[in-house]
């Protein structure tokens, strides 16, 4: 039997485009509130990142595989491009154009392999994320279980390692996490200002 | 979100965003109207942001291939306009000149044999855009 060519595993930027058209009302939802959500982590618009998200696709930087829904792709690649944008948010000022001479004498563009932030940034970073976690918890003072849980919605945890540690029946939650979140985004609509 | 373990707003954006993701499109659609918007105006909020992306990437594409007839249109191909025997004259003392170029034609082809006035053509817009010129020309 002759070996056939191999099947591109990732939607053409046509077929991606047409599966886009096709989603309906309630896809376009998730997709736009989701953008808002993750465009407050690094102080963007949601239309802008939901824009950049589509953009790199019909770019071809990055391409829908075959077997992933067109909605699930999207909030990904918005969540990939927010955390990079938040990262460059972090890079240290004025080190963008910085050249370095090779012994040589030729010119190389300064491209540091460390990204830690420098020590004023890390204090600044501290403190930031001390005065939200003050804000986010002083949403939850008339309920204690719901407190804790946005304390711990603030560390690298799973919802199910969540339930577990607040002991909660999976409905009890679900509720719980809701009123949380429901209440965070009345009290913040576009986000956090440090 | 960044792998850090110092990152709270990216783990509290993440685990709302995975909240938002758990409710239905019923429970979804009730949230707006709660907050006082249309859901399906905020459908077609999204969907324009998605048709603008389209429209620009066409109008980028558009403008590139434009950018490209413009530059072959700035250096037009070059056209020598002489006679059969000329061309094959000239074409003959080149490649008395440039016997390296003569290996790569076939026997007859180097004798002028099995070659169209518009081949022989050809291979002086070849040697003339390489810069080489019969030293005859006038």
């Amino acid at each position: 039997m002759l070996p056939t060519a191999a099947v591109s595993e990732t939607l053409s930027v046509d077929e991606f485009v047409s599966a886009l058209r096709a989603l309906t009302n309630e896809d376009w939802i998730r997709v736009g509130e989701v953008a808002r959500r993750y465009a407050r982590y690094c102080s963007t618009s949601g239309d802008d990142l939901q824009s950049e998200a589509i953009g790199r696709t019909l770019d071809g930087k990055r391409n829908c595989p075959y077997d992933v829904d067109p909605v699930a792709f999207l909030i990904l690649t918005m969540k990939s491009i927010a955390g990079e944008l938040r990262k460059a948010g972090f890079r240290t000022i004025g080190m963008d154009d910085v050249k370095l001479k090779t012994k040589d004498g030729n010119s190389v563009a300064f491209d540091p392999a460390d990204e830690r932030l420098d020590p004023e940034s890390t204090l600044a970073e501290n403190q930031a994320a001390a005065r939200l976690r003050t804000a986010i918890l002083g949403l939850f003072n008339d309920d204690e279980v719901a407190r804790d849980l946005a304390d711990l919605m603030m560390v690298e945890l799973d919802g199910e390692e969540l339930r577990a540690l607040l002991d909660l029946e999976p409905k009890a939650f679900a509720s719980k996490r809701r009123l949380v979140r429901r209440r965070i985004d009345k009290a913040f609509p576009d986000g956090w200002k440090p | 979100m960044n792998k850090d373990k110092m990152d709270p707003l990216g783990f509290l954006i993440e685990n709302l965003v995975q909240d938002f993701l758990d409710m239905t499109d019923a429970e979804i659609a009730i949230e707006i109207r709660e907050r006082g918007e249309d859901p399906v105006a905020v459908a077609a909020k999204a969907r324009a942001v998605f048709e603008r992306a389209v429209t620009a990437k066409r109008k980028a594409s558009l403008l590139q291939a434009r950018n490209a007839v413009d530059t072959d249109a700035a250096h037009p191909p070059t056209v020598i306009a002489i006679d059969g025997a000329t061309a094959r004259a000239r074409l003959q003392r080149l490649l008395r000149r440039f016997p390296e170029a003569a290996t790569k034609l076939t026997l007859a082809a180097r004798n002028g044999v099995g070659l169209s006035d518009s081949d022989v053509l050809g291979l002086l817009t070849n040697f003339h855009d390489l810069g080489i010129d019969d030293e005859n020309d006038t």
